[in-house]
């Protein structure tokens, strides 16, 4: 499995976060769980799908960001 | 020192403002097919990549003397992020980024104003007026604000202070038993290469705090949680040896530039 998430009109602490939990994660090494926002299942073993994150910064609550999450599959 | 500098409203960049988080991993593919993954954190990187639009002519010159004087991506100079919390540590005010009073002693777990138990009991068993103390290696010619959650139960007030070589700005609050987001903005103007930001309170004092932010800017922005790095990167670089300017009209300039850091 894999999604594609588009995130919009996010404040500057929650584009903070998330780029805090992306680098103590180290991109794509590091392991998370996953729940899937279309049915809710938890996937407990899931990876960003890219050692970059670009975070854009507009106006106030008008934060942007994309990030690609896939299960990893042993 | 070499300073990316501030713009003449006080803050750091003009929104909107692009930065990416850059990570390397190391992927090794065994015979049999299976896969080891290993993050390599001194790879690691940061960029920033800024629509500054509407310059006026002394901020461009600034930019462009900096740019000059770097000799384009060759030298590194001191970036403050306009994105983040220059602070490290902004919620453990017991790590090594803080250089508290001696008598200060520190509670951690107590509630927090976003839910959690992230904030503090700070108490100042001490004689005189101490508090968390956190020195930046930032210039003393910017505009600052310093901003953080308290509240009290003991009728203490919270004195935030700004010092630097030969000035200070501080600012005396009465707190309440509800938790306030309370701040000072402050520029200095002296010509120092390091600033000192503190929350203290008078001797026998007790106060709650949570989330210290420190940002070069007129207010305070959202909070930003830091680990043990904050927003002050000494070694950042222009990204590119190139820079193009367009002159808009009189006194009005656009440009975009891309600032890296690759030093952790």
């Amino acid at each position: 499995m894999q999604w594609v998430i588009r995130l919009e009109s996010l404040d500057e602490s929650e584009l903070t976060n998330l780029e805090q939990f992306f680098e103590d994660l180290g991109g794509r090494a590091g392991t998370f769980s996953f729940t899937d926002p279309w049915d809710g299942t938890v996937y407990a073993s899931c990876s960003f799908g890219s050692d970059e994150l670009a975070l854009g910064f507009e106006e106030v609550a008008r934060g942007k960001t994309q990030v690609t999450v896939k299960e990893n599959r042993t | 020192m070499l300073v990316f500098p501030q713009l003449s409203t006080g803050a750091s960049a003009l929104y909107p403002l692009t930065k990416t988080s850059r990570q390397r991993t190391v992927v090794n593919t065994l015979g049999d097919g299976r896969v080891d993954v290993y993050a390599d954190p001194d790879a690691r990187s940061l960029g920033w990549e800024i629509q500054a639009k509407g310059l006026t002519a002394a901020e461009w010159g600034a930019i462009e003397a900096l740019f000059e004087a770097a000799a384009g991506m060759w030298h590194t100079f001191t970036f403050l992020d306009p994105a983040g919390n220059l602070l490290a540590e902004s919620e453990t005010f017991g790590a090594s980024a803080w250089t508290n009073g001696a008598l200060i002693d520190l509670t951690a777990g107590v509630s927090d104003p976003l839910g959690t138990t992230r904030a503090t009991l700070v108490t100042n068993a001490g004689g005189g007026t101490e508090g968390v103390v956190q020195t930046l290696a930032v210039p003393g010619t910017f505009h600052y604000c310093l901003s953080v959650w308290a509240r009290t139960d003991s009728s203490t007030s919270l004195i935030l202070t700004v010092s630097t070589s030969g000035g200070n700005a501080t600012k005396t609050l009465a707190l309440e038993t509800q938790w306030a987001r309370v701040s000072l903005s402050a520029n200095l103007g002296l010509s120092t290469n390091s600033v000192t930001f503190s929350a203290q309170m008078s001797a026998g004092g007790t106060v709650d705090l949570f989330g210290m932010q420190v940002e070069a800017q007129l207010s305070a922005s959202d909070y930003k949680q830091t680990g043990t790095s904050g927003g002050v990167y000494s070694n950042a670089r222009f990204g590119a040896d190139t820079i193009t300017v367009t002159a808009q009209g009189t006194d009005v300039y656009d440009a975009v530039l891309q600032i890296v850091n690759t030093e952790n």
